[in-house]
């Protein structure tokens, strides 16, 4: 029987997102016929606010784009910059680096499971409500968050909009006592991190297999963050230097965020596109206890994202650990270089995916031109697609508030950062 | 730590900056040497989100400065309780997991102190991108605001003796 109501949903301001942001759905006849996930917050304009800065100043300003992930921005950016002269860090540099990444993906994980997203899977209308429940949980998750912020801290003097990044390193190297400290919380995090896959994992998570082109970084010998290749599991295989020769950025009218596009297609960035293109590089240890639940990866059930970001903090935890075990202050913790004229480019993985710059460097060293690709303006044609998918597969004639419910579970499920993206949700269902 | 901790919250966006320019301001001020010694101290939380219960746990008493939205007359001053904003977490907030979503989380586990006030200062909407007002609102309200904060500590058991 055909489901002649005519329904419009308006989800005017989406909770529990980072960002401001709106989702309109017009059914007619039962069947989707105009789906928008609107992106309202302003214009961020930090690209523009790029233009005619030093370089040295890059990884300050970009930092203030996100409160969650300013780390993720600091690095592309030194990547990209960096590249110009070809410089690739070393040793304690590498090191550090990945280990201030370790950080931001357990702070920004560990948030978006407790406090965003775990209250879908386990029927409250937000964490505080879910808290007077589940207290422990909660109390584990604020405690992994600060350990996140603690790690960026160490390296950052701060953990929103850290300053200690710069070209070439960091401006100070952490003091011996201070990682010891550190070192010692982060092995007693590890029990909680295991304990947190099997909680994820053991949530009422909706079966919904798509099929979906899955995009994230690969390098040959770890687990990536902030080096390798950009690959797919439909055969790209490229360099950063050739993102913008496949992916593509464009507007839509009802969005501040552009959309971008994979050789015309949608795609998926972020934890679960990671570990379903590098599921070999986890530790022995992360994946029995992923395989102790049951869920197979690669998966192609987008609500497996939460378990993906379960086992990335086990996994940022272990690296995190291993970085800092033989731990020595360096002669210098920078590299004293000096940029050239040029054009740089660089990618990393920020916690929600993908992060791709580019900066253009006139010869005294100024930024003529800035072009900044967040994980959640890729991942807004993906979060779309699902919407389709997603709300066919609920049922259409499910009542406005149980298909407002599912609409919102769907986007939380990619933890869109809007702020970011500007350059978040009202649903509006509208059925005719 | 002190067992009243002032906390000014905000960003460097525009006059979401009031609460940290409040604790500036106070920090001028003889406020501090009104009470018995260590008693009261001045924060500053840049979009702290859950953070903040960190930065007030184990105090007797919290004073949380922000800025508000509400539709009220722009520099209008008010003193909240954490039960003003209950079940409307977020909604009046831009920082993703906010002040009142924080406050509502401490209260469900237990963890905030014996009294929290929120002390809120009415931004002007017409000009919310702008902090060119907002250091003369401050020196305006910096009286209202340490009457306000002297009258919710001296209603408690922390000064009695």
């Amino acid at each position: 029987m055909t489901d002649e109501r005519q329904v419009s949903i308006h989800v005017p301001m989406l909770a529990r997102v980072e960002g401001e942001g709106a989702l309109h759905l017009r059914i007619n006849d039962g069947r989707i016929e105009d789906l928008r996930l609107q992106i309202y917050e302003p214009p961020r304009l930090f690209e523009k606010f790029l233009q005619g800065r030093h370089y040295t100043e890059v990884p300050d300003i970009v930092a203030r784009i996100c409160g969650i992930c300013p780390v993720a921005y600091q690095m592309s950016a030194v990547q990209a910059l960096e590249s110009i002269i070809h410089f690739t860090p070393e040793g304690w540099i590498r090191a550090m680096r990945r280990l201030m990444y370790c950080g931001e993906w357990i702070e920004s994980h560990s948030l978006h499971i407790h406090l965003l997203a775990a209250p879908d899977y386990l029927g409250y209308d937000s964490a505080p409500a879910m808290a007077r429940d589940f207290p422990d949980e909660v109390r584990r998750g604020l405690g992994l968050q600060q350990l996140g912020n603690d790690i960026i801290s160490l390296l950052g003097g701060r953990s929103v909009h850290p300053v200690g990044v710069r070209v070439g390193g960091f401006h100070h190297a952490p003091e011996y006592e201070a990682v010891a400290a550190l070192l010692q919380r982060l092995r007693s995090a590890q029990e909680e991190a295991a304990a947190l896959i099997a909680w994820t994992a053991g949530f009422d998570l909706p079966d919904d297999n798509q099929e979906v082109t899955c995009v994230a970084m690969r390098h040959a010998d770890e687990y990536p963050m902030n080096e390798g290749r950009l690959v797919s599991n439909n055969g790209l295989d490229i360099s950063s230097e050739e993102f913008t020769d496949h992916i593509r950025e464009h507007q839509v009218a009802y969005s501040t965020a552009f959309h971008a596009l994979l050789n015309g297609q949608p795609y998926l960035v972020g934890p679960l596109a990671r570990l379903n293109l590098n599921h070999d590089h986890l530790p022995a240890d992360l994946r029995a206890l992923l395989d102790a639940t049951g869920i197979v990866f690669p998966s192609r059930n987008m609500f497996h994202s939460i378990v993906a970001r379960a086992a990335e903090i086990y996994l940022a935890i272990g690296e995190a650990i291993a970085l800092l075990d033989d731990y020595h202050t360096p002669t210098s913790p920078y590299a004293d270089i000096q940029l050239q004229a040029g054009t740089g480019y660089g990618c990393t993985e920020a916690p929600r995916g993908i992060l791709w710059h580019r900066y253009q460097l006139d010869d005294q060293g100024v930024i003529t031109r800035a072009t900044i690709i967040p994980p959640t303006s890729q991942n807004q044609a993906r979060i779309e697609a699902d919407l389709r998918h997603s709300l066919q597969h609920f049922g259409l004639q499910q009542d406005d508030a149980l298909l407002r419910l599912h609409a919102e579970k769907v986007i939380r499920n990619y933890d869109p950062c809007i702020s970011c993206a500007t350059h978040f949700l009202k649903l509006d269902v509208t059925r005719a | 730590m002190s067992p009243v901790r002032i906390v000014g919250v905000g960003s460097p966006f525009g006059q979401d900056r009031i609460g940290w320019q409040a604790v500036e301001a106070l920090s001028s001020t003889d406020l501090l040497q009104r009470f018995p010694d260590g008693l009261v101290s001045l924060h500053q939380c840049d979009r702290p989100g859950p953070h903040l219960l960190n930065v007030i746990r184990g105090a007797d008493g919290a004073i949380i400065i922000d800025a508000l939205q509400s539709g009220a007359e722009p520099g209008t001053l008010r003193c909240l309780e954490p039960q003003a904003f209950a079940g409307e977490a977020d909604r009046f907030s831009s920082h993703g997991f906010g002040v009142s979503a924080t406050l509502e989380l401490g209260q469900s586990l237990g963890e905030l102190p014996e009294f929290v006030r929120i002390v809120a200062i009415e931004m002007d909407p017409a000009s919310a991108y702008s902090t060119a007002l907002t250091p003369q609102l401050i020196q305006n309200l910096l009286d209202t605001i340490i009457n306000k904060i002297n009258e919710i500590i001296s209603k408690t058991n922390l000064v009695s003796s």
